[in-house]
């Protein structure tokens, strides 16, 4: 069982809280005559006037508590999770931009993005380079040896023209998730080089961005990465990387997708009913 | 827009009629003592027989227009969000032939001679992008074969491969057979699923040590299906009796087309045997809106429960 928003739990406490308020409370006052009579009968005749004082607490307000959990847990979204995640076409990819541009080596970034491919063999993933200008390498696939086949002959002598628009490489793969309609993607731009001197662009999607670059160059791209709303990695960094889209990816089929669970909500806003329609009883004096 | 999951529920709404009227009253909580007849003269003050005073329960408002919320949340609003992909379940490999004679202008368009493999970058790119929820993979091929595009659900990015491949890459002879084989060998390392080989080419074989119904066989053995399209302004009998045997061994089929039209209806049949995703049926993220009448109906409870208290 999982929930959709947790966090709404925690509304179990200080309810629990006023509850026991209303509770104790409400014992004293249904001693007090309802409505108006409160002002009409003198406080000192109100125990003489008044009847019906010892007939228990109220099963109103028990009702109520009891709505008001049920409630509660129904605003937590909770689900009874498939044993199978969702296997959706366009869910999720990562388009992997590699900067061929010649300011580096690229033999370190190749392994980074080979593990990275690796490790996540079952997300979707695409092969951009860029110098000065960015190319499809890969489409979005899952064919692990037909990537690394790829990768592995990317060099910067390959690239048609020299320079260096890590930008264009960066637009170049939110478009890319964009054509085939990724709802959860992620583009990293790998890069063993300086960050560029041109500004950043600013993302225009919601795709996430991860920059890798060699742990020793981290504080020099520090500003390039802020400004293009991307996080900053290192080499090393792989199991964050796929953690990050892991989790984007599990919290988009926990609450936006409804075909792989059990939506337990509608069950219980069902039974809050049944109780609320409790609350519309008569009361009848004699 | 908002939309609603079970729009059944709003036929809900006047339960609470029911519950008034049905379900068993409550005892007053309080009452006040009066003299004997200081109560008859309050009864008939009020109009009522003696009997009992029934009052509406204290908090009616908030008990309504929770009940109100209540029943929006169970009507399930949402917004829709991105459309999700749901797959076929159909690995579709189409293989093109890029052999010299595929720069024949046995075409028309209008009234333009145009080269066999414009129209095939027109028609078969269209076909291709359309296939939506089918992992889709391109082979090229000539006296060689090659993977060009791997499987992918971005057939729009096969369509755009499939404008950019040119004649002669892999040779200037056709060879099926070895199409065919690389056909075998990327799919028989994919998981279990319904295995398609789209080829397209426009003549007999004539090179490769691995004969097209060779590796035809293979592919049965592979569970892929095999259809063949001939595409020429003339397709030779003998070659169409090749092409066939070739679809017939898999449980696939043999298409014939010699111009435009005929193609686009070819892949109009295929669309109709192996159709892919339907629209209608496309899943969609759900931006889930219950949270708020959920809230509202949270806080009218609180209310009740305040006015119940007596406080």
């Amino acid at each position: 069982m999982s929930f959709g928003l947790p966090i709404a739990l925690l509304l179990l406490l200080p309810l629990t809280a006023a509850g026991a308020l209303i509770w104790r409370h409400g014992d004293v006052a249904v001693a007090a005559l309802p409505g108006h009579w409160r002002r009409l009968v003198e406080p000192r005749l109100r125990a003489y006037l008044g009847r019906g004082i010892a007939e228990g607490r109220n099963p109103q307000l028990a009702l109520c508590l009891a709505v008001l959990a049920v409630l509660v847990v129904a605003l937590s979204r909770p689900a009874l999770d498939a044993a199978q995640a969702p296997d959706y076409g366009n869910l999720t990819g990562r388009v992997v931009v590699l900067d061929l541009s010649g300011a580096a080596n690229v033999t370190d970034e190749r392994l980074f993005v080979q593990r990275l491919i690796e490790e996540s063999p079952e997300v979707p993933t695409a092969l951009v380079a860029v110098a000065a200008d960015a190319f499809d390498v890969v489409p979005l696939t899952t064919d692990g040896s037909y990537l690394l086949r790829y990768l592995q002959v990317l060099e910067p002598e390959l690239m048609p023209r020299t320079g260096r628009a890590l930008n264009l490489g960066l637009a170049h793969a939110q478009s890319v998730l964009t054509a085939a309609g990724i709802v959860a993607g992620q583009v990293v731009l790998v890069s063993g080089g300086e960050p560029p001197r041109n500004s950043p662009i600013a993302p225009t999607m919601q795709a996430l961005r991860d920059i890798v670059v060699p742990e020793a160059r981290m504080p020099a791209w520090a500003d390039y990465a802020t400004a293009s709303g991307a996080r900053l990695d290192g080499l090393a960094d792989v199991p964050r990387i796929v953690a990050e889209l892991n989790e984007a990816v599990d919290a988009l089929t926990r609450t936006r997708t409804k075909d792989q669970r059990l939506d337990l909500t509608p069950w219980l806003i069902g039974l809050a009913m049944l109780l609320w329609l409790g609350l519309f009883r008569r009361r009848v004096a004699r | 827009m908002i939309e609603f999951a079970r729009i059944w529920a709003f036929l809900l709404l006047p339960l609470p009629l029911l519950a008034w009227f049905l379900l068993p009253m409550l005892p007053a909580r309080a009452a006040v003592r009066v003299p004997a007849g200081v109560g008859h003269w309050l009864m008939a003050l009020s109009g009522s027989d003696g009997g009992a005073f029934v009052s509406l329960p204290r908090g009616l408002v908030p008990r309504v227009v929770g009940w109100l919320a209540l029943v929006v949340a169970l009507a399930g609003p949402h917004v829709r969000g991105d459309a999700l992909l749901a797959p076929t379940g159909r690995d579709l490999l189409v293989a093109v032939d890029l052999s010299a004679s595929m720069a024949n202008t046995d075409m028309r368009r209008g009234n333009d001679k145009v080269e066999r493999i414009d129209v095939v970058r027109d028609l078969l790119g269209a076909f291709v992008a359309d296939r939506t929820g089918d992992r889709v993979g391109l082979i090229t091929f000539a006296s060689d074969a090659y993977m060009i595009a791997p499987l992918t659900f971005d057939t729009s990015a096969v369509a755009r491969m499939l404008n950019e491949v040119a004649i002669g890459l892999p040779g200037r002879k056709t060879d099926l057979g070895r199409a065919i084989g690389l056909a075998v060998q990327v799919l028989r390392k994919e998981p279990p699923a319904d295995r398609l080989l789209v080829v397209l080419s426009d003549g007999e074989t004539n090179t490769g040590a691995l004969s097209a119904l060779d590796a035809a066989g293979l592919a049965a053995e592979t569970g892929i299906r095999v259809h063949v399209v001939g595409f020429a302004g003339v397709i030779e009998p003998e070659n169409a009796a090749a092409m066939r045997d070739v679809a017939a061994r898999t449980g696939g089929r043999y298409f014939a087309a010699t111009s435009p039209e005929t193609l686009g209806q070819v892949y109009a049949e295929i669309d109709r045997i192996a159709p892919a995703s339907v629209d209608a049926d496309q899943p969609h993220l759900i931006d889930d809106w219950a949270w708020a009448p959920l809230t509202l109906a949270l806080g009218m409870l609180l209310l009740v429960g305040w006015r119940e208290a007596g406080a």
